[in-house]
């Protein structure tokens, strides 16, 4: 025997389903059946459901032009459409070719500014009244100590002479000295030597513990300013990350496996030289064996491309470190391009290449002379190594 | 096999399935081609003005729209850039360009004021491969004064349709930078004086209904004993301030260094951060300027939507 109760959820039952069918159901007090409202419910239920996309379906078979239903039909033109255009697009991107002669470049460039395990700081200078203010910082909440090479070139009797130091960060520590006069903080538990004339400094974290995460730590930059005339140019250091962990041996390997690689290619929006305006370009090499004294030496392949779109081309060759003018470069003559700015491409032949541009021109109100870092874009890898004595 | 297992087990089903659809939050890798790129100040005003420099890395044209946003209104200036395969383009904030020189696809119209510039890659086809811009700008005043920060790049991380609404949330676009690690010169009196400058702008965006961003920046700031403070602003779109301003913790007497590190972290979204540090040589006393691009860490989704 069905008992009233069983009838009232029966109904509430229905209502619920009237409900979530989309039917406007107010107000249904179920203690006192309402039949009325509930004959409506169905009623709106019933309309819902024929109102609803399945009964849409139904009428495919009784009308043949739309049982051929163009949305399957569609479904395979339009990925064939797009799967051609899609693939020919990505090839010059990863090889690079159209308006550059350069070859395919392979491999990932380093990502920068974040983290890293080894830094490159291209240009360091106490010449004159010229210095630079380094700066470095534990970007982790775990001591770090650091193993740091400054490197300049001594000419081609002494070759790239190296001086080399340590220094131990605490969490999150700054730690920043002027290389002309060095440091030694006793509170700090840092030493930094002297350093005098132009060069680079190199990096490398060297952990405790073989944890990647231990060694993914470090950041710096450095500020080379005229102590006289105030003219500053700063720039952050190039990072590489340590991919996987182990322990730090000295032997720093950029092969895209036990750290980034080199970037292949080096990318800079310049401005060209001319009257006012004479930039400098200055680059050293990835590849640097400390250990046996062994200058780099490569050849530096530009590619220039101005504002419409023409390409020219020039190349150097250099040891340890090179500070070039833009006006000893004749393809970055404004009378040579033709256009305020250009897009300069440089490759390393021998050894991949780290570098930047100082940019200097004339502006302003009072036409006076500026300077600034510019630091590149990185494109591909490229594999090398720096051993630290 | 009870009632509770197989929820336990709905639940582990469901955990994975939320997991699996999260990004890992990290910092986006600069200096590569990228898809947006966020130049984090332009300047014309006051004798200052900006060259704004953009390239196209890849080897095909590249239509780019840009927008430009300038408190108090925090509305958009927007245009469009077609660059052809490798070209380099620049102007100068107060000129704006109107293709001249050649450059066909190019109208830039000048800017006032200072405020930040965004930048996208407009693809011609779904599917194209998007990163390929880079850009800078400096600013320039009397005296020498230079000011040069590279553009903030995003990458695509995934092909897919073009839509006006950018998810940077490490899966179609990389995130916005959470942490700015700063090393930073402590504000001392002097003359002239130690003042650095922090520039703040927001990296969510919705320029379609111009809702300008705001948010509250926090600081934590670490000088060489490892002695740590911490201090915080807002921001909303853009804004610049002098540190010592900003918290007296920034001078060298509270410091107790002449320099320090300081994270930044915008706490309702992700924000762009750099500094100009202002300093006065230590043998020469004569007033230097610099910008001062941060390492960042970690990554935070957030939107754009543009018209």
């Amino acid at each position: 025997m069905i008992g009233f109760g069983k009838i009232r959820r029966a109904i509430a039952a229905l209502v619920t389903v009237s409900f979530l069918a989309g039917a406007p159901v107010s107000a249904v007090e179920v203690d006192e059946i309402d039949w009325t409202a509930v004959l409506r419910a169905l009623g709106v239920a019933l309309d819902s459901w024929r109102l609803s996309p399945f009964p849409r379906m139904t009428p495919t078979p009784t009308n043949p032009p739309a049982t051929d239903t163009p949305t399957p039909t569609n479904t395979p033109t339009f990925t064939q459409t797009r799967t051609p255009t899609f693939t020919p697009t990505l090839q010059p991107t990863q090889t690079n070719l159209g308006q550059l002669a350069f070859g395919p470049s392979t491999g990932l460039a380093p990502a920068q500014r974040l983290a890293s395990a080894f830094l490159v700081f291209p240009y360091v200078v106490h010449s004159g009244s010229k210095e630079t203010l380094v700066t470095l910082i534990n970007m982790a909440e775990r001591d770090v100590r650091v193993n740091c090479f400054f490197i300049k070139d001594a000419g081609p009797v002494l070759g790239c002479l190296e001086v080399g130091f340590s220094v131990n960060l605490t969490p999150l520590q700054p730690f920043s000295w002027y290389v002309g006069d060095g440091t030694n903080n006793p509170l700090t538990f840092t030493a930094a030597p002297p350093f005098d004339g132009v060069g680079e400094l190199k990096c490398a974290v060297d952990p405790e513990i073989p944890d990647l995460d231990a060694h993914n730590v470090l950041q710096g930059r450095a500020t080379v300013f005229d102590d006289d005339d105030g003219d500053t140019v700063a720039y952050g250091a190039i990072g590489f990350q340590r991919r996987v962990p182990g322990h730090y041996s000295g032997v720093i390997s950029l092969d895209g496996f036990t750290y980034d690689q080199c970037p292949e290619r080096l990318h800079f929006q310049v401005l060209a030289q001319q009257s006012g305006s004479n930039s400098s370009l200055i680059l050293t090499p990835c590849e640097e064996d400390l250990l046996t004294q062994t200058p780099t030496s490569t050849v530096v392949q530009m590619q220039i491309v101005n504002e419409f779109e023409q390409v020219f081309s020039s190349s150097r060759d250099f040891t340890c470190l090179s500070v070039l003018s833009f006006s000893s470069i004749s393809t970055l003559r404004r009378s040579t391009l033709g256009t305020d700015t250009a897009h300069l491409v440089l490759r390393g032949v021998s050894s991949p290449l780290v570098g930047m541009v100082i940019d200097r021109f004339t502006g302003g109100p009072d036409n006076s002379l500026h300077s600034s870092a510019n630091d590149p874009y990185l494109e591909g890898g490229r594999r090398s190594t720096v051993i630290f004595p | 096999m009870s009632v509770s297992s197989i929820r336990y087990g709905l639940y582990a089903v469901l955990a994975v399935l939320v997991f699996a659809g999260s990004a890992q939050a990290t910092a986006p890798a600069q200096r590569v081609p990228s898809a947006i790129i966020m130049y984090p100040n332009v300047r014309n005003e006051a004798g200052f003005d900006t060259r704004i420099e953009m390239v196209n890395l890849s080897s095909r044209d590249q239509q780019v729209k840009c927008h430009y946003l300038t408190p108090p209104s925090c509305n958009g200036t927007d245009f469009f850039v077609r660059l052809t395969p490798n070209q380099p383009i620049s102007w100068l904030a107060s000129r704006g360009t109107l293709g001249g020189g050649g450059h066909v696809g190019v109208a830039v119209p000048p800017f006032f004021g200072s405020g930040s510039l965004k930048c996208f890659v407009i693809p011609e086809e779904d599917g194209a491969d998007q990163n390929a811009i880079q850009g800078r700008a400096i600013t320039y005043g009397a005296g020498g004064y230079t000011e040069s920060f590279g553009a903030i790049g995003i990458e695509r991380l995934s092909p897919g349709e073009y839509s006006s609404t950018f998810e940077l949330d490490g899966i179609n676009y990389a995130q916005c930078p959470d942490y700015y690690h700063f090393t930073f010169l402590a504000s001392e009196l002097g003359d002239p004086d130690t003042e650095s400058e922090l520039i703040l702008s927001t990296c969510d965006e919705d320029l379609e209904n111009v809702i300008a961003r705001e948010t509250v920046i926090q600081f934590e700031i670490i000088n060489e004993f490892e002695e740590t403070f911490s201090a915080s602003t807002s921001v909303r779109c853009y804004d610049r301030q002098v540190l010592s301003d900003i918290n007296p913790v920034f001078s060298r007497d509270v410091l107790g260094t002449a320099t320090g590190q300081v994270i930044v972290r915008g706490v309702q979204g992700a924000v762009i951060a750099v500094i100009v540090d202002k300093f006065v040589t230590p043998g020469g006393g004569a007033p230097a300027v610099s910008g001062n691009e941060p390492a960042l860490s970690r990554g935070r989704s957030a939107r754009i939507r543009i018209p």
